[in-house]
């Protein structure tokens, strides 16, 4: 297992030197080169992975080396990148065989899905910096790849400065820990971090400080609010690239909290902190998405919600839901927008908007036959969805409302089922109980296996019970909190509801008046945040040059 | 208070402290034209500095706070910086500064002396080839110098990368050990001047490779031998790496 290990990081390497020495005048043979190899890799990915799953695993490192980790998240996360990357290598084949610069791009994405496989695997603190920072650093070349591009330029610069914003606090994250406990060897440092949690420095608590810094270099990883503006302007980046950020880099966030999981045993303030900055993202992300008309944009803001998501689940305790959710976003958002830039491609060549089923059925809206009535609707969407998520979770396992994280998931999949019925229901059609059964039936589907794998997915990354639910209590909060608080959710979201219920009833009703187009107008502006950060860079740069005429001598 | 000792002060002078850089800065962002001897003095400085400074001097919390200062200065300083050359002594300014933090008994001083001043002696030769290409190294007189000059571009982007400690550079480990045996305060205020330093490196080969590709009859590449040169140098560095990072493990 420690050679295939080896070998996994290694193919890349190999695949990118391969590629830069690929003779000049045939550019298209680099491309097949990285490709061939990128399937290598996806190959030794699986096999780890499956010797992972059949092996019985106790949550400690199946590795002689103090360098890479052989864990079940580290084999888990290296068969994501490296499925993603094989799906991203394959795209690209044809889709950058226009570009001048074929090969280098090729030798870009082998670079980083190496540094990626790294990041996931290394055992050790040093080596996980390495991979973190490299990432930043060559994410940043394969953004700014169109040099034509002087907003693409920008754009990577801005990601790769947010980067390294959120390289700073996981170093010094690191430089705590080895003070502290001594060691830079992961599976050590976890051993006596369970002997000793209580450890402080200079008057801090090591654990609850690197937690938190740790969560603070998530944010920027993961595209949280006020870190969050490089992700939706990035989109000037090859359309493969978009793909692979969006569906494995940005996804950074959520691994690193569950790499230092045992950590976060000893830091419930931390993860009640990650929560509320993930449903804020969340919020924020959704509200913005709604109003691009760009639909690469409009997909990065639906990114960031979703991260807003997946931090969430991380500050509700359920680590491993985070790394479940992960996966299906990337794999989900990969494929739309490699979809999407071949629907740029194609309305860049016929002046139609591209029809097709889909469009026709959103757009060209069937009339109605008969519609159910508002009470049936509204019945059938609160109380389904409830079913639904009540009988696959009892079915998993019936003691899971004790846990305050479940309780607020399922509360969380409730809203979430009903809204989707709602507008279902808004949807013309021309047979709304057809369409009704169907997405029962789906949502029956989804809930069910969501709950199924997302369940597999604890046992198999936290074989230890007891770490899980550790993990729980410590994302729990005092219960009269806890319940007022999903009393509050419970009223927003009612609200909400009637808001846009009473809207659609009344075409010119609340929607045009003074406050929603305040808030319109300000959210179309982004809240100004990027404006804020490009004003901070532009007075840098005038103090810059002032400090360079008034000590020319110096 | 640390006496000022003659040992001190010319210790002040090798690894630069405002405003004691103006000599360093003088010398090599404005004064030496010579490509080699700006190169050799890239090497020699920092390390006659970490000798001057020796193992046993205890560095003041005053002294500390001092270099971090000047080391963030520099960093400012280098984001409208154009010119290659100054933006070199401005790099080495800030970087050198950074020496009187690091700890010999974790990391080797002369290393890491070479590892920061290895890529700057590299920048210096490649800001060279691009002076007699063109008539000078300077951000925005031309762009597009991948599309035509793809081997000085590397070269620059190389050195330029390896020059701010990006890893897999030996700088990166140099840092590294530097924040992971200092307080979390000195720790922070490095990897602010580490950013800084990146933004700047990011704005100086955007400005290189950006804009017009210029109309002038094509020049030629880097040579072969020049090229293989410059390789050879980067994987000594990548070397030199390897031995910071073994270091770095020993110490944890």
């Amino acid at each position: 297992m420690d050679v295939l290990l080896l070998l996994l990081i290694s193919l890349p390497l190999v695949s990118a030197g391969a590629v830069r020495l690929a003779p000049a005048g045939a550019p298209l043979r680099a491309g097949k080169i990285s490709a061939t190899f990128s399937v290598l890799t996806a190959l030794a990915a699986a096999v780890l992975f499956a010797g992972q799953l059949f092996e019985h695993h106790s949550g400690a490192p199946q590795t002689s080396q103090t360098l890479l980790l052989l864990d079940p998240l580290g084999t888990l996360m290296a068969l994501v990148i490296a499925a993603i990357s094989l799906v991203v290598h394959i795209y690209s084949l044809r889709y950058m065989a226009e570009e001048p610069r074929y090969a280098h791009f090729f030798m870009l994405l082998d670079l980083m899905t190496a540094s990626l496989i790294l990041m996931v695997t290394a055992g050790n603190l040093i080596l996980l910096l390495v991979a973190w920072h490299l990432i930043g650093v060559l994410l940043y070349f394969l953004l700014g790849f169109e040099t034509r591009s002087r907003s693409a330029q920008r754009y990577a610069l801005w990601t790769l400065l947010t980067y390294r914003l959120g390289d700073i606090p996981i170093v010094i994250a690191v430089a705590l820990l080895y003070h502290a406990y001594g060691t830079l060897y992961l599976p050590h440092l976890f051993e006596l971090v369970r002997d000793n949690p209580s450890i402080t420095t200079e008057g801090l608590p090591v654990v609850m400080t690197a937690s938190a810094l740790i969560v603070l270099s998530a944010f920027a990883r993961s595209a949280q609010f006020l870190l969050h503006t490089w992700l939706p302007y990035t989109m000037e980046g090859p359309t493969p690239v978009s793909a692979l950020m969006h569906a494995g880099i940005v996804n950074a966030g959520a691994f690193i909290i569950n790499r230092f999981a045992p950590l976060f045993i000893d830091a419930g303030p931390v993860l009640h902190w990650a929560f509320f900055v993930g449903l804020f993202t969340a919020i924020i992300g959704s509200m913005l998405m709604l109003i691009q008309n760009d639909i690469k944009k409009s997909l990065g803001y639906s990114t960031m919600g979703q991260m807003g998501f997946m931090i969430m689940e991380c500050g509700l305790g359920a680590f491993s839901l985070a790394i479940f959710h992960l996966i299906a976003h990337g794999l989900f958002k990969g494929t739309l927008f490699l979809s999407s830039g071949s629907v740029i491609g194609r309305a860049r060549h016929s002046d139609d908007v591209p029809k097709n089923s889909v469009y026709t059925f959103v757009v060209e809206r069937q009339p109605s036959a008969s519609k159910p009535s508002w009470l049936t609707m509204a019945l059938l969407t609160v109380a389904t969805p409830a079913l639904l998520l009540g009988f696959a979770h009892w079915f998993v396992s019936n003691d899971i409302l004790q846990e305050q994280g479940a309780v607020i998931l399922l509360f969380f999949g409730w809203m979430t089922g009903a809204q989707l019925l709602y507008s279902i229901h808004r949807m013309e059609t021309a047979d709304p109980w057809r369409m009704i059964a169907l997405a029962v039936f789906s949502l029956l589907i989804i809930v069910v296996g969501y709950t199924l794998i997302s369940y597999a997915f604890g046992v198999f990354l936290y074989p230890d019970e007891a770490m899980r639910l550790a993990i729980y209590h410590a994302a729990g909060i005092t219960q009269p909190f806890f319940y007022t608080l999903v009393g509050l959710a419970a009223l927003v979201i009612f609200a909400g509801w009637l808001l846009v219920y009473r809207s659609d009833r009344h075409d010119n009703g609340p929607r045009n008046g003074a406050v929603w187009l305040s808030a319109y107008t300000h959210l179309s502006r982004e809240l100004y945040i990027s404006d804020f950060y490009s004003l901070f860079g532009r007075t840098l740069f005038r103090v810059s040059a002032r400090l360079n005429r008034w000590l020319r001598w110096l | 208070m640390t006496e000022l000792t003659p040992r001190l002060v010319m210790a002040l002078l090798f690894l630069p402290v405002f405003p004691f850089s103006a000599l360093f800065v003088q010398l090599l962002g404005r004064r030496i034209q010579s490509a080699p001897i700006r190169a050799a003095l890239f090497l020699l400085w920092p390390l006659a500095g970490v000798i001057l400074l020796g193992s046993a001097l205890a560095i003041p919390d005053w002294l500390r706070i001092w270099v971090l200062l000047s080391a963030l200065l520099y960093a400012v300083r280098l984001l409208a910086t154009r010119d290659l050359r100054l933006w070199s002594a401005y790099l080495g300014a800030s970087a050198y500064s950074m020496l009187w933090l690091l700890r010999p008994e974790f990391t080797s001083g002369w290393q890491s002396a070479l590892s920061l001043g290895a890529p700057l002696a590299l920048m210096a030769i490649v800001g060279d080839a691009l002076e007699q290409r063109f008539g000078a190294a300077y951000g925005g007189l031309y762009g597009g110098l991948h599309l035509h000059q793809p081997r000085l571009a590397g070269s620059l982007t190389l050195t330029t990368l390896a020059a701010v400690a990006s890893p897999v550079f030996p700088g990166f480990f140099v840092l590294t050990g530097i924040v992971l045996h200092t307080d979390p305060g000195i720790a922070t205020g490095i990897l602010f001047v580490w950013i800084l330093w990146t933004w700047a490196a990011v704005v100086l080969l955007q400005s290189f490779m950006f804009g017009r590709p210029q109309s002038l009859p094509a020049v030629t590449d880097l040579p072969d031998k020049s090229l293989y040169g410059l390789v050879a140098s980067l994987a000594a560095l990548l070397l030199v790496s390897l031995a910071l990072f073994t270091t770095l493990l020993q110490g944890g």
